[in-house]
Protein backbone atom coordinates (compact mmCIF):
# COMPACT_ATOMS: atom_id res chain seq x y z
CA UNK A 1 0.00 0.00 0.00
CA UNK A 2 3.21 1.90 -0.10
CA UNK A 3 2.21 5.45 -2.09
CA UNK A 4 -1.55 4.43 -1.87
CA UNK A 5 -3.61 7.52 -1.04
CA UNK A 6 -7.10 7.64 0.67
CA UNK A 7 -9.70 9.89 1.76
CA UNK A 8 -10.73 7.69 4.80
CA UNK A 9 -9.39 5.15 6.67
CA UNK A 10 -11.28 2.93 8.18
CA UNK A 11 -9.62 1.25 11.72
CA UNK A 12 -11.30 -1.96 12.51
CA UNK A 13 -13.69 -4.08 9.87
CA UNK A 14 -16.44 -5.19 12.26
CA UNK A 15 -20.46 -3.90 12.16
CA UNK A 16 -19.50 -0.34 13.08
CA UNK A 17 -16.32 -0.32 10.58
CA UNK A 18 -18.36 -1.57 7.52
CA UNK A 19 -21.53 0.64 8.53
CA UNK A 20 -19.39 3.56 7.86
CA UNK A 21 -17.58 2.47 4.81
CA UNK A 22 -20.68 1.73 3.06
CA UNK A 23 -22.88 4.80 3.95
CA UNK A 24 -19.03 6.72 3.10
CA UNK A 25 -19.12 4.60 -0.02
CA UNK A 26 -22.47 5.33 -1.07
CA UNK A 27 -21.88 9.22 -1.28
CA UNK A 28 -19.46 8.21 -3.97
CA UNK A 29 -16.04 10.29 -4.97
CA UNK A 30 -13.78 9.11 -2.15
CA UNK A 31 -11.39 6.07 -1.46
CA UNK A 32 -11.82 3.95 1.69
CA UNK A 33 -9.49 1.45 3.11
CA UNK A 34 -10.31 -0.27 5.85
CA UNK A 35 -8.00 -2.28 8.34
CA UNK A 36 -8.95 -5.15 10.13
CA UNK A 37 -6.00 -7.37 12.14
CA UNK A 38 -7.68 -10.49 12.25
CA UNK A 39 -8.37 -12.45 9.22
CA UNK A 40 -11.05 -12.51 6.87
CA UNK A 41 -12.04 -16.08 6.02
CA UNK A 42 -15.44 -16.00 7.10
CA UNK A 43 -16.63 -14.71 3.86
CA UNK A 44 -17.09 -17.17 1.45
CA UNK A 45 -19.57 -19.85 1.92
CA UNK A 46 -16.94 -23.15 2.06
CA UNK A 47 -14.78 -21.40 5.00
CA UNK A 48 -17.81 -20.30 6.91
CA UNK A 49 -18.88 -23.91 6.61
CA UNK A 50 -15.55 -24.66 8.14
CA UNK A 51 -16.27 -22.37 10.80
CA UNK A 52 -19.46 -23.90 12.00
CA UNK A 53 -17.57 -27.11 11.32
CA UNK A 54 -15.05 -26.00 14.29
CA UNK A 55 -17.76 -24.90 16.28
CA UNK A 56 -19.88 -28.39 16.19
CA UNK A 57 -16.71 -30.73 16.78
CA UNK A 58 -15.63 -28.41 19.68
CA UNK A 59 -16.22 -30.26 23.47
CA UNK A 60 -17.01 -26.93 24.48
CA UNK A 61 -19.48 -23.87 22.71
CA UNK A 62 -18.44 -20.85 23.45
CA UNK A 63 -18.73 -17.87 20.46
CA UNK A 64 -15.32 -17.85 19.73
CA UNK A 65 -15.36 -21.93 18.88
CA UNK A 66 -15.80 -21.42 15.42
CA UNK A 67 -13.19 -19.04 14.79
CA UNK A 68 -9.32 -20.00 15.45
CA UNK A 69 -7.15 -18.18 17.76
CA UNK A 70 -4.91 -15.96 15.49
CA UNK A 71 -1.69 -14.89 17.13
CA UNK A 72 -1.17 -11.81 14.91
CA UNK A 73 -4.13 -10.73 16.29
CA UNK A 74 -4.88 -12.47 20.04
CA UNK A 75 -8.33 -12.10 20.97
CA UNK A 76 -10.29 -11.90 24.40
CA UNK A 77 -11.48 -15.90 25.34
CA UNK A 78 -14.32 -16.21 28.05
CA UNK A 79 -12.50 -19.69 29.04
CA UNK A 80 -9.80 -17.64 29.91
CA UNK A 81 -11.35 -15.03 31.97
CA UNK A 82 -11.51 -15.71 35.99
CA UNK A 83 -13.21 -14.27 38.97
CA UNK A 84 -11.20 -11.07 40.33
CA UNK A 85 -10.03 -11.91 43.67
CA UNK A 86 -7.55 -10.78 46.14
CA UNK A 87 -7.08 -7.64 48.77
CA UNK A 88 -6.15 -4.41 47.70
CA UNK A 89 -3.60 -2.66 49.28
CA UNK A 90 -4.46 -0.50 53.07
CA UNK A 91 -3.75 2.51 51.20
CA UNK A 92 -5.43 1.19 47.70
CA UNK A 93 -9.62 1.78 47.43
CA UNK A 94 -11.64 -1.07 47.28
CA UNK A 95 -11.64 -3.09 43.57
CA UNK A 96 -8.62 -1.58 43.05
CA UNK A 97 -7.09 -5.49 42.35
CA UNK A 98 -5.67 -6.25 38.53
CA UNK A 99 -6.22 -9.65 36.71
CA UNK A 100 -3.82 -9.69 34.15
CA UNK A 101 -4.80 -13.53 32.91
CA UNK A 102 -5.90 -13.67 29.19
CA UNK A 103 -6.01 -11.45 26.99
CA UNK A 104 -7.70 -8.78 29.02
CA UNK A 105 -6.17 -6.25 31.56
CA UNK A 106 -9.17 -6.41 34.15
CA UNK A 107 -9.89 -4.18 36.67
CA UNK A 108 -12.57 -5.35 39.65
CA UNK A 109 -14.80 -5.74 40.92
CA UNK A 110 -16.34 -8.01 38.27
CA UNK A 111 -14.51 -9.15 35.19
CA UNK A 112 -15.60 -8.79 31.80
CA UNK A 113 -16.74 -12.08 31.39
CA UNK A 114 -17.61 -12.89 27.53
CA UNK A 115 -15.33 -13.36 24.42
CA UNK A 116 -14.58 -10.66 21.37
CA UNK A 117 -13.12 -12.39 18.07
CA UNK A 118 -10.85 -10.18 15.73
CA UNK A 119 -11.79 -10.85 12.49
CA UNK A 120 -13.41 -9.22 9.44
CA UNK A 121 -16.88 -8.78 10.65
CA UNK A 122 -16.38 -8.34 14.08
CA UNK A 123 -19.00 -8.75 16.20
CA UNK A 124 -21.50 -9.79 13.10
CA UNK A 125 -20.08 -13.33 13.54
CA UNK A 126 -20.72 -13.62 16.99
CA UNK A 127 -24.56 -12.34 16.93
CA UNK A 128 -26.41 -15.10 18.60
CA UNK A 129 -29.56 -14.21 17.58
CA UNK A 130 -30.50 -12.83 20.61
CA UNK A 131 -32.98 -10.05 21.01
CA UNK A 132 -33.67 -9.03 24.43
CA UNK A 133 -36.36 -7.51 25.24
CA UNK A 134 -35.56 -3.55 26.84
CA UNK A 135 -35.90 -2.37 30.39
CA UNK A 136 -37.32 0.49 31.69
CA UNK A 137 -33.78 1.97 32.39
CA UNK A 138 -32.54 1.46 28.74
CA UNK A 139 -34.96 3.95 27.82
CA UNK A 140 -33.67 6.79 30.12
CA UNK A 141 -30.02 6.38 30.11
CA UNK A 142 -29.36 9.98 30.42
CA UNK A 143 -31.73 10.97 33.17
CA UNK A 144 -30.87 8.34 35.55
CA UNK A 145 -27.12 7.85 34.60
CA UNK A 146 -25.91 10.80 32.52
CA UNK A 147 -24.76 8.51 29.72
CA UNK A 148 -26.11 8.84 25.87
CA UNK A 149 -29.27 10.11 25.09
CA UNK A 150 -32.79 9.15 26.73
CA UNK A 151 -35.47 7.79 23.92
CA UNK A 152 -37.94 9.80 22.33
CA UNK A 153 -40.69 7.69 24.58
CA UNK A 154 -40.93 5.54 27.80
CA UNK A 155 -40.83 2.55 28.39
CA UNK A 156 -43.65 3.81 30.94
CA UNK A 157 -45.68 4.29 27.90
CA UNK A 158 -45.06 0.80 27.62
CA UNK A 159 -46.37 0.52 24.26
CA UNK A 160 -43.91 -2.15 23.14
CA UNK A 161 -43.73 -4.62 26.29
CA UNK A 162 -47.84 -4.20 25.95
CA UNK A 163 -47.58 -5.30 22.61
CA UNK A 164 -45.42 -8.23 22.67
CA UNK A 165 -46.73 -9.51 25.86
CA UNK A 166 -50.39 -9.64 24.21
CA UNK A 167 -49.32 -11.12 20.61
CA UNK A 168 -47.31 -13.96 23.43
CA UNK A 169 -50.15 -14.53 25.33
CA UNK A 170 -52.50 -14.36 22.36
CA UNK A 171 -54.88 -11.74 23.89
CA UNK A 172 -57.77 -10.48 22.20
CA UNK A 173 -57.63 -7.02 23.71
CA UNK A 174 -58.45 -3.83 21.90
CA UNK A 175 -56.40 -0.91 23.04
CA UNK A 176 -56.86 2.47 21.73
CA UNK A 177 -53.76 4.84 21.88
CA UNK A 178 -54.73 8.29 22.10
CA UNK A 179 -51.97 10.01 18.94
CA UNK A 180 -51.06 13.44 19.71
CA UNK A 181 -47.24 13.18 19.12
CA UNK A 182 -46.46 15.43 21.83
CA UNK A 183 -45.55 14.64 25.52
CA UNK A 184 -48.31 16.95 26.57
CA UNK A 185 -48.19 16.46 30.48
CA UNK A 186 -44.55 17.23 30.53
CA UNK A 187 -45.11 20.03 28.71
CA UNK A 188 -48.20 21.02 30.50
CA UNK A 189 -46.01 21.27 33.54
CA UNK A 190 -42.87 23.45 32.03
CA UNK A 191 -45.58 25.84 30.38
CA UNK A 192 -49.47 25.01 29.80
CA UNK A 193 -49.74 28.24 27.84
CA UNK A 194 -48.61 26.43 24.47
CA UNK A 195 -51.55 24.54 24.67
CA UNK A 196 -53.61 28.42 24.03
CA UNK A 197 -55.44 28.77 21.04
CA UNK A 198 -54.80 32.38 20.99
CA UNK A 199 -52.25 33.68 18.20
CA UNK A 200 -48.46 33.25 18.78
CA UNK A 201 -48.59 31.04 21.95
CA UNK A 202 -45.26 29.88 23.46
CA UNK A 203 -43.34 27.34 21.85
CA UNK A 204 -43.61 23.57 23.25
CA UNK A 205 -40.14 23.13 24.91
CA UNK A 206 -37.68 21.20 22.32
CA UNK A 207 -37.84 17.90 24.63
CA UNK A 208 -41.95 17.84 24.70
CA UNK A 209 -42.21 17.39 21.08
CA UNK A 210 -41.51 13.96 19.59
CA UNK A 211 -39.17 14.39 17.01
CA UNK A 212 -40.84 14.50 13.40
CA UNK A 213 -38.79 10.90 12.63
CA UNK A 214 -39.87 9.00 15.48
CA UNK A 215 -43.42 9.17 15.49
CA UNK A 216 -44.84 5.84 15.54
CA UNK A 217 -47.04 4.22 12.80
CA UNK A 218 -49.02 2.84 15.58
CA UNK A 219 -50.98 0.63 13.14
CA UNK A 220 -48.07 -0.99 11.34
CA UNK A 221 -46.42 -1.70 14.81
CA UNK A 222 -49.54 -3.49 15.72
CA UNK A 223 -49.36 -5.86 12.52
CA UNK A 224 -45.44 -6.19 13.22
CA UNK A 225 -46.85 -8.37 16.38
CA UNK A 226 -49.24 -9.78 14.67
CA UNK A 227 -52.62 -7.84 15.59
CA UNK A 228 -54.58 -5.44 13.51
CA UNK A 229 -54.16 -1.73 13.10
CA UNK A 230 -56.49 1.48 12.39
CA UNK A 231 -55.95 4.68 12.70
CA UNK A 232 -58.75 7.06 12.82
CA UNK A 233 -58.52 11.02 12.83
CA UNK A 234 -62.87 11.66 13.07
CA UNK A 235 -65.47 10.54 14.94
CA UNK A 236 -66.92 8.96 11.38
CA UNK A 237 -64.06 6.82 11.03
CA UNK A 238 -63.79 6.00 14.63
CA UNK A 239 -67.37 4.69 14.36
CA UNK A 240 -66.73 2.38 11.18
CA UNK A 241 -63.50 0.91 12.72
CA UNK A 242 -65.70 0.07 16.09
CA UNK A 243 -67.94 -1.88 13.82
CA UNK A 244 -65.60 -3.92 11.98
CA UNK A 245 -63.46 -4.90 15.15
CA UNK A 246 -66.52 -6.67 16.71
CA UNK A 247 -65.30 -10.05 15.89
CA UNK A 248 -62.00 -10.48 16.99
CA UNK A 249 -58.90 -11.10 15.05
CA UNK A 250 -56.47 -13.61 14.34
CA UNK A 251 -52.98 -13.82 13.93
CA UNK A 252 -51.84 -14.73 10.23
CA UNK A 253 -48.81 -16.54 11.85
CA UNK A 254 -50.04 -18.41 14.79
CA UNK A 255 -53.59 -18.78 13.98
CA UNK A 256 -54.30 -17.67 17.88
CA UNK A 257 -56.50 -14.92 18.52
CA UNK A 258 -54.61 -11.36 19.03
CA UNK A 259 -55.31 -8.10 19.52
CA UNK A 260 -56.94 -4.77 18.08
CA UNK A 261 -55.25 -1.76 17.90
CA UNK A 262 -56.75 1.65 17.16
CA UNK A 263 -54.60 4.93 17.10
CA UNK A 264 -56.34 7.47 17.39
CA UNK A 265 -54.99 10.86 16.11
CA UNK A 266 -55.16 14.02 18.20
CA UNK A 267 -54.32 17.53 17.37
CA UNK A 268 -51.40 18.40 19.53
CA UNK A 269 -52.87 20.83 20.99
CA UNK A 270 -56.46 19.21 22.72
CA UNK A 271 -56.32 19.71 26.30
CA UNK A 272 -58.50 17.59 28.62
CA UNK A 273 -60.84 20.25 29.98
CA UNK A 274 -59.74 19.45 33.60
CA UNK A 275 -56.33 20.53 32.83
CA UNK A 276 -57.32 24.21 31.36
CA UNK A 277 -56.83 25.68 34.64
CA UNK A 278 -53.33 26.46 33.84
CA UNK A 279 -53.95 28.23 30.69
CA UNK A 280 -53.66 32.06 31.39
CA UNK A 281 -55.02 32.52 28.35
CA UNK A 282 -58.20 30.51 28.86
CA UNK B 1 -31.06 -60.35 14.93
CA UNK B 2 -29.77 -57.89 11.45
CA UNK B 3 -28.57 -55.06 10.18
CA UNK B 4 -30.89 -53.79 7.03
CA UNK B 5 -28.91 -50.83 6.31
CA UNK B 6 -25.26 -51.67 5.81
CA UNK B 7 -24.29 -53.75 2.71
CA UNK B 8 -21.96 -57.07 4.55
CA UNK B 9 -19.16 -55.77 1.91
CA UNK B 10 -19.34 -52.26 3.74
CA UNK B 11 -19.20 -53.27 7.30
CA UNK B 12 -16.60 -55.80 6.22
CA UNK B 13 -14.74 -53.08 4.77
CA UNK B 14 -15.00 -50.80 7.98
CA UNK B 15 -13.41 -53.53 10.22
CA UNK B 16 -16.36 -54.90 11.87
CA UNK B 17 -17.89 -57.59 11.93
CA UNK B 18 -21.76 -57.92 10.97
CA UNK B 19 -22.59 -59.97 14.01
CA UNK B 20 -20.65 -58.05 16.30
CA UNK B 21 -22.02 -54.48 14.77
CA UNK B 22 -25.71 -56.21 15.28
CA UNK B 23 -24.74 -56.44 19.17
CA UNK B 24 -23.64 -53.04 19.01
CA UNK B 25 -26.93 -51.73 17.71
CA UNK B 26 -28.87 -54.34 20.77
CA UNK B 27 -26.82 -52.65 23.22
CA UNK B 28 -27.41 -49.24 22.35
CA UNK B 29 -31.35 -49.17 21.27
CA UNK B 30 -31.64 -50.61 25.29
CA UNK B 31 -29.28 -48.17 26.23
CA UNK B 32 -30.72 -44.63 24.78
CA UNK B 33 -34.42 -46.17 24.65
CA UNK B 34 -34.43 -45.41 20.66
CA UNK B 35 -35.55 -47.98 18.25
CA UNK B 36 -32.97 -49.44 16.69
CA UNK B 37 -34.00 -48.09 13.02
CA UNK B 38 -33.70 -44.98 14.89
CA UNK B 39 -30.44 -45.61 15.68
CA UNK B 40 -29.14 -46.39 12.26
CA UNK B 41 -31.08 -43.69 10.46
CA UNK B 42 -28.68 -41.11 12.39
CA UNK B 43 -25.64 -42.40 10.23
CA UNK B 44 -23.64 -42.71 13.44
CA UNK B 45 -23.63 -46.73 13.90
CA UNK B 46 -20.46 -48.17 12.43
CA UNK B 47 -18.82 -44.78 13.37
CA UNK B 48 -19.22 -45.49 17.27
CA UNK B 49 -19.26 -49.02 17.01
CA UNK B 50 -15.15 -48.53 15.63
CA UNK B 51 -14.86 -45.62 18.47
CA UNK B 52 -15.86 -47.97 21.27
CA UNK B 53 -13.57 -50.69 19.28
CA UNK B 54 -10.55 -48.05 19.16
CA UNK B 55 -10.45 -47.01 22.52
CA UNK B 56 -11.51 -50.15 25.01
CA UNK B 57 -9.91 -52.76 22.37
CA UNK B 58 -11.33 -56.05 20.86
CA UNK B 59 -10.76 -57.73 24.36
CA UNK B 60 -13.35 -55.45 26.14
CA UNK B 61 -15.80 -55.51 23.40
CA UNK B 62 -15.99 -58.87 22.95
CA UNK B 63 -16.54 -59.48 26.46
CA UNK B 64 -18.86 -56.69 26.82
CA UNK B 65 -20.83 -58.51 23.65
CA UNK B 66 -20.18 -61.77 25.34
CA UNK B 67 -22.49 -60.41 28.67
CA UNK B 68 -25.15 -58.78 26.30
CA UNK B 69 -25.84 -62.41 25.28
CA UNK B 70 -26.30 -63.23 28.54
CA UNK B 71 -29.52 -61.36 29.02
CA UNK B 72 -32.79 -61.91 26.99
CA UNK B 73 -34.55 -59.35 25.25
CA UNK B 74 -37.09 -56.95 27.39
CA UNK B 75 -35.21 -58.81 30.47
CA UNK B 76 -34.19 -54.95 32.12
CA UNK B 77 -33.50 -56.52 35.28
CA UNK B 78 -31.03 -58.64 34.09
CA UNK B 79 -29.50 -55.85 31.97
CA UNK B 80 -29.31 -54.02 34.86
CA UNK B 81 -27.56 -56.54 36.52
CA UNK B 82 -25.14 -58.05 34.42
CA UNK B 83 -24.59 -54.84 32.35
CA UNK B 84 -25.03 -51.63 34.57
CA UNK B 85 -23.89 -52.64 37.56
CA UNK B 86 -21.18 -54.88 36.63
CA UNK B 87 -17.66 -52.92 36.67
CA UNK B 88 -16.24 -54.24 34.16
CA UNK B 89 -19.21 -53.15 31.78
CA UNK B 90 -21.22 -50.37 33.66
CA UNK B 91 -18.79 -47.47 32.67
CA UNK B 92 -18.31 -48.91 28.98
CA UNK B 93 -22.07 -49.02 28.64
CA UNK B 94 -22.65 -45.40 29.89
CA UNK B 95 -19.86 -43.69 27.45
CA UNK B 96 -21.83 -45.57 24.84
CA UNK B 97 -25.41 -44.10 26.26
CA UNK B 98 -23.43 -40.70 26.16
CA UNK B 99 -21.89 -40.96 22.99
CA UNK B 100 -25.35 -41.51 21.44
CA UNK B 101 -26.81 -38.96 23.04
CA UNK B 102 -24.49 -35.92 22.91
CA UNK B 103 -22.08 -37.19 20.62
CA UNK B 104 -18.64 -37.07 22.92
CA UNK B 105 -16.48 -39.66 24.28
CA UNK B 106 -15.55 -38.74 27.90
CA UNK B 107 -12.69 -41.01 29.44
CA UNK B 108 -13.61 -43.72 31.40
CA UNK B 109 -13.38 -43.63 34.89
CA UNK B 110 -9.63 -43.53 36.35
CA UNK B 111 -10.61 -47.42 38.60
CA UNK B 112 -11.64 -48.83 35.34
CA UNK B 113 -8.53 -47.71 33.20
CA UNK B 114 -6.41 -49.21 35.87
CA UNK B 115 -8.12 -52.67 36.08
CA UNK B 116 -9.27 -52.92 32.42
CA UNK B 117 -6.90 -50.84 30.53
CA UNK B 118 -7.44 -48.38 27.91
CA UNK B 119 -5.82 -46.94 25.19
CA UNK B 120 -4.38 -43.57 24.31
CA UNK B 121 -7.66 -42.53 22.85
CA UNK B 122 -9.47 -42.43 25.60
CA UNK B 123 -9.80 -38.97 26.50
CA UNK B 124 -12.78 -35.99 26.56
CA UNK B 125 -13.42 -35.50 22.85
CA UNK B 126 -16.46 -34.84 20.31
CA UNK B 127 -16.49 -38.23 18.20
CA UNK B 128 -17.15 -35.51 14.77
CA UNK B 129 -19.22 -32.60 14.10
CA UNK B 130 -21.90 -34.88 12.37
CA UNK B 131 -21.81 -36.39 15.77
CA UNK B 132 -22.68 -33.12 17.32
CA UNK B 133 -25.80 -32.96 14.83
CA UNK B 134 -27.22 -36.46 15.53
CA UNK B 135 -27.03 -36.51 19.09
CA UNK B 136 -30.01 -38.35 20.53
CA UNK B 137 -30.37 -35.33 23.06
CA UNK B 138 -31.69 -33.14 20.48
CA UNK B 139 -34.97 -34.87 19.28
CA UNK B 140 -35.48 -35.91 22.96
CA UNK B 141 -35.89 -32.89 24.36
CA UNK B 142 -37.68 -32.00 21.35
CA UNK B 143 -35.29 -29.14 19.89
CA UNK B 144 -32.35 -28.93 17.12
CA UNK B 145 -28.72 -28.72 17.59
CA UNK B 146 -27.96 -24.71 17.77
CA UNK B 147 -25.95 -24.05 14.22
CA UNK B 148 -27.78 -26.90 12.54
CA UNK B 149 -30.80 -28.55 11.31
CA UNK B 150 -32.72 -25.17 11.83
CA UNK B 151 -36.52 -25.73 12.31
CA UNK B 152 -37.63 -23.30 9.84
CA UNK B 153 -39.36 -19.86 10.01
CA UNK B 154 -41.86 -19.56 12.38
CA UNK B 155 -41.49 -22.21 14.33
CA UNK B 156 -40.77 -20.28 17.37
CA UNK B 157 -44.46 -19.32 17.14
CA UNK B 158 -45.71 -23.17 18.06
CA UNK B 159 -45.10 -25.29 21.22
CA UNK B 160 -42.18 -28.08 21.57
CA UNK B 161 -43.13 -31.19 20.38
CA UNK B 162 -45.80 -32.54 22.67
CA UNK B 163 -44.08 -36.14 23.07
CA UNK B 164 -40.64 -34.19 24.22
CA UNK B 165 -42.52 -31.99 26.85
CA UNK B 166 -46.21 -33.48 27.09
CA UNK B 167 -47.77 -30.17 26.42
CA UNK B 168 -50.69 -30.36 24.45
CA UNK B 169 -50.97 -33.90 23.97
Amino acid sequence: MTGEQYDVVIVGGGFAGAAVAKTLAATGGKRILVLEAGRGTGMSADKYASHVEAFQASLVNTPNTPYPNNPNAPQADVLDIRQILGQPAPDQPPHSVTDTAGYLVQTGPLPFQSDYTRALGGTSLHWLGTCLRMLPNDFELQSRYGQGVDWPFGYSAETLNALGTMAQLGQDAIVFVMDNRVFAVEQWLINADAFCPTPNPPAFAPLTMVPQGHIWDYAKLAEGFGGQGFTVTTNGELSAVLQQIAAPPVNPVTGRPTFTLVAVQLPEKSLPANARWKMTCD
Amino acid sequence: MTVHSREPAAIAASGGPPEAVAQFLRLSAILTGFEEYELMGTGMLMTYYDKLLLIIGAREVGALFGALSRVADGDDEGFREVILDDPRYGPVARNVSMMWYLGTWTQLPREWRNTYGATSYDTDHVVSAAAYREGLVWPAAGTHPMSAKQPGFGSWARPPFPEATGVGS
